[in-house]
């Protein structure tokens, strides 16, 4: 896949835009992009019916249908995202044994 | 009337509320003494079933399983969606339960040279379990109590959060796994090597690591236990306490970042991102992989980018 020509970044997750879903993406319940594991907080859109998200292989996306949607969370402040589609994945981080996703 | 138990709904009518009949007047059997004996027992036989490991696998996951199942080998049953529940008691020689998302209730009795029973829908086990070898219930989310007479050689709860502790009289000979778990501390009584994903740990690191001191991290020489200490005590307090050198600072949404370098005895350095929240103004400490000399580069690959030129965030909150 190209590079994106920027990103969102909303704590440690990280949206991109893209030309389309993939083909075979699957819908996903619900609009939380992230939850945290530890905190209770999540990364989420705020409108309801303006996005759906899509699963396709461990890749997540989202579909902005609406003109705009919110992206949310308890500690960040908020991002528009204007309509489009979006690819959605969250940071890295290294140790010896492994490379982990963080969790806040 | 119902009684719900650990394993389930079962059936019960008190025993005040069964009528007490009269004498009928006439007798119900009326048939004469010359009828012969049915060739079948009129009272189903007790005790345990014996079966082969096939049959009792057939049995178990046609959900008509006995009380008692006593199986003449190993039971491997992973991975199986229709499994839900195990008989009361079971005895076999290795119990292999991995992975089966609908299995809510374990024996309580069970006699059994090894169990694997990761990643299940068990909350509760209770009873009295005999384990020779090895007992893995790592994985269990849900799990809150193990049986209250437990045995083993070793025994992994690691990944189990909602355990809390073991049971007062568990007996344990060789091992305890503890990473992710939510125990806080040991049984008094109990005298077992804690395990912290299979690295051997003392109290202090598993239960308190807000005890530990970074020199003490400093201090080990065993380089996957000092890896272990690391993690336990925090990356963020580590560095916090012992420093580290400054390789590279510029500036992003959330103000000055710096990228820091800890050389370790024997081990690759420690070199991490000091990062300002631009919402919280927390500080982060996250690591990278150590040939990273950039803040702008361990920035990006913190993103998921290799090419530090392909990381441009429009927006940072």
């Amino acid at each position: 896949m190209t590079q994106s020509p920027f990103q969102y970044r909303h704590g440690d997750v990280l949206i991109a835009p893209v030309a389309a879903l993939p083909a075979g993406s699957v819908p996903r319940t619900g609009l939380v992009l992230a939850h945290g594991e530890h905190t209770g907080h999540s990364h989420r859109i705020r409108e309801f019916g303006a996005a759906s998200l899509y699963v396709y292989g461990k890749d997540l996306y989202l579909l902005v249908s609406a003109p705009k949607a919110t992206l949310v969370h308890e500690e960040h402040r908020p991002i528009e995202l204007p309509v489009g589609v979006y690819r959605v994945w969250q940071q890295r981080e290294y140790t010896p044994s492994a490379i982990r996703t963080v969790v806040d | 009337m119902f009684s719900i138990n650990a394993r389930g709904r079962h059936l019960r009518k008190p025993a005040a509320e069964i009528p007490q009949a009269a004498e009928p007047a006439v007798p119900y059997r009326t048939s004469p003494p010359s009828v012969p004996a049915p060739a079948y027992p009129l009272v189903p036989p007790t005790g345990p079933v014996r079966a082969t490991p096939e049959v009792a696998r057939a049995l178990l996951l046609s959900g008509r399983q006995p009380e008692e199942l006593i199986v003449s080998g190993a039971l491997r049953l992973n991975g199986e969606p229709r499994l839900r529940e195990l008989p009361r008691f079971l005895e076999c020689t290795h119990l292999e339960v991995n992975d089966c998302p609908n299995l809510e209730l374990l024996p309580e009795r069970l006699r059994a040279t090894s169990v694997q029973a990761a990643r299940t829908a068990v909350r509760e086990l209770t009873g009295d379990w005999l384990v020779r070898e090895s007992l893995n219930l790592s994985g269990n989310r849900q799990l809150r109590r193990l049986p209250e007479r437990l045995t083993a050689r070793s025994l992994d709860v690691s990944n189990c959060p909602l355990l809390v502790q073991l049971p007062a009289t568990i007996h344990l000979t060789h091992w305890l796994e503890v990473a992710g778990s939510g125990l806080t501390g040991l049984p008094s009584g109990l005298r077992v090597n804690i395990h912290w994903q299979g690295t051997a740990v003392d109290e202090r690191t598993a239960f308190r690591p807000e005890d530990l001191k970074a020199v003490d991290i400093l201090n080990v020489r065993n380089v996957t236990r000092r890896r272990v200490l690391l993690e336990r005590f925090g990356l963020d307090r580590f560095v916090q306490e012992v420093g580290g050198l400054v390789i590279d600072r510029d500036r992003d949404a959330g103000g000055e970042r710096q990228l820091l370098n800890i050389p370790l005895e024997g081990d690759e350095p420690i070199v991490a991102l000091r990062v300002i929240c631009p919402s919280t103004a927390h500080t982060y400490v996250l690591r990278v992989p150590p040939h990273i000399r950039t803040c702008r580069r361990a920035a990006a690959w913190l993103a998921g980018f290799e090419n530090e030129h392909d990381y441009r965030p429009l927006i940072e909150t």
